[in-house]
Parts: C-alpha cells; structure tokens; sequence
C-alpha cells in the first residue's frame, strides 16, 4: 500500500494515461499525490542572452507559466475525487530533480508517462523515463500513451 | 486495482526482488510467474552442429524440469505473504515473450526488476527490461535491486 506517489508530468499529451493511472492508484489507496513539474533548464539555457535578452525572459516566463498549468490541471482533477495533493515546480535536469525530489519527500512509487513512440527516435534522444527508472531506488511505473 | 500481475521470472536475485515487492504490494491480485525458455540465451542450450530434433526435445523437457523447480522457489517466497502464484512456461526470445503472455493472460500490470547499472552483456543482447517497457502496451513497474542488503 503506497502512501505516498510522485507525478512528474510535463502536461503533454504523453502524460496522460499516467495521470490517470497516477489519480486512480492514489484514490484507492489513499495516499497523497505529488504532482512535480521541472523546467528544463537545458532548454531555456541553450538560448543564448545577449540582444535577444527580451526573449530570453520570455521563454523561461512561458515555461513557468505552462508548467503551473499543467500542475494546477492534475491538482484540480485530484481534489475534484478528494485525493490529497501536492505540486511543486522547479528548475533543472529534470531526472536529477525527480529523484531529488522522491527522496526528499519519502516518495514510495513514481509514476512515469511516455509517449509510445518507435524505439530509434527514443535511443537517439535519450530518456528522462529510463534514466529516472535506472536510477530510483523506489520502483517506476512506466505508463505509456501512444501519439502518432 | 491491478487484477492481473504478470512478473517475469528467473530466479535471479533481481526477479526476487521484484517477486517480493508484487507480493508486498499486490498481495490481492492474481500473481503469475513467467519463466521462458530462450534458446539464445540459455547457457544449457545446444549450438551449431549438436543440434538435432531428439536433443531439443530432452533440452525442452530439462527446461521445463527447470522452471518447475524455479516455481517452487517462487512459491516459497509467496508464501511468506500469503500469496498462491499461478505460473506459466514460454519459449521464445525473452522480452517478446514477456509482452505476449501480458497479453493472453490480459495482464493489467508487468513487474520486472531492473539493474541500475547496464551490464556489457545487457548493452550486447539489449536488456530484458527496457525492451519489455519500449515494447508493452500495458504499464510496467520496474524494481530495482535493493542497495542495503
């Protein structure tokens, strides 16, 4: 029985099916559900500052704000069935700040999405699933939505 | 609820381990170990030359002997939590045989173990567990191996 579980979703359709997975298994056990949202900060760093500085800001400013909404999405459908929640965004690698995370919080399962894709497109970017699967001492469980 | 458990099973450490956990957490669930005989990763399986239809026959039957007696290893886990394994034997290639029996027994859940670190033989042959996840259709629970034992 989990008392704990930890979403990390990016709001993406890939994330789906998890969120349903992740809301059912803390509904039935009763356990509280942490929804985490990590801000790449590859993404927002590869954009070099100087005389786009103005963009800069904006991009980091529109993934704060997508993120928040993607938590308060998977927050407000957790309270609509009384599920406790909680969310928490923040900035970094996002394997490195789920586990981070899991740990801090005495995480007892991660539920993970993933786009059900070809296996090539996976093996050339790499996978924050697998990484964090490889890497957690608590178990993962991968749920998949499949996307054309 | 997951109804329909499916875990793979080697009697290796790692397939302990992941044997324990579903029985820990899923206690009330139908649990099956799945033990597949994999003529290309079996160490006991004849090469080349040696093969003829008799040999397969007594290596199947040696296989099956096997996993009989990996089930009662299973079983004698299970029991400490009280839980009656159903078993099932397949012989293919491993992760294609895992997502096939998921699929005939309609598993809802596979639980599979899963090393933290990928071993030369594993990054050869492709390891069981990532292959199982890439290609399932149903939600996977990876275990990994418990570091303080």
């Amino acid at each position: 029985m989990y008392g704990s579980i930890l979403l990390p979703t990016d709001g993406s359709d890939g994330a789906s099916n998890a969120t349903a997975h992740a809301l059912d298994a803390a509904d039935r056990y009763g356990a509280t559900l942490h929804v985490l949202h990590v801000i790449d900060s590859s993404v927002y760093e590869s954009y070099s500052g100087d005389e786009y500085v103005h963009e800069f800001e904006g991009l980091e400013t529109g993934l704060t704000q997508s993120g928040e909404e993607a938590l308060e999405d998977v927050a407000q459908r957790a309270r609509d069935r009384g599920i406790a929640v909680e969310t928490y965004l923040t900035r970094g690698e996002p394997h490195e700040e789920i586990l981070r995370y899991a740990t801090d919080n005495d995480i007892e399962v991660i539920v993970l999405g993933s786009r059900d894709r070809s296996g090539e497109y996976r093996r050339l970017l790499g996978s924050v699933t697998e990484r964090v699967a490889r890497m957690a001492s608590q178990p993962v469980t991968i749920v998949k939505t499949s996307v054309e | 609820m997951p109804e329909e458990i499916l875990v793979p099973y080697d009697g290796s450490p790692l397939s302990k381990e992941a044997l324990k956990y579903t029985c820990a957490e899923f206690g009330a669930a139908t649990i099956t170990t799945l033990y597949i005989i994999d003529r290309e990763t079996d160490k006991t399986a004849s090469r080349g030359w040696g093969d003829h239809p008799g040999m397969w026959e007594e290596w199947l039957e040696d296989r099956n002997e096997h996993a009989r007696e990996l089930f009662e290893g299973a079983q004698q886990i299970a029991d400490k939590y009280s839980v009656t394994l159903q078993t099932g034997v397949a012989v293919g290639r491993v992760p294609e045989m895992i997502n096939k029996a998921a699929e005939l027994y309609g598993s809802d859940l596979i639980i599979i173990g899963l090393h933290g670190q990928s071993r030369l033989e594993e990054i050869l042959i492709g390891e069981v567990a990532k292959v199982v996840v890439r290609n399932a259709t149903i939600p996977v629970t990876t275990v990994r191996e418990t570091v303080n034992e």
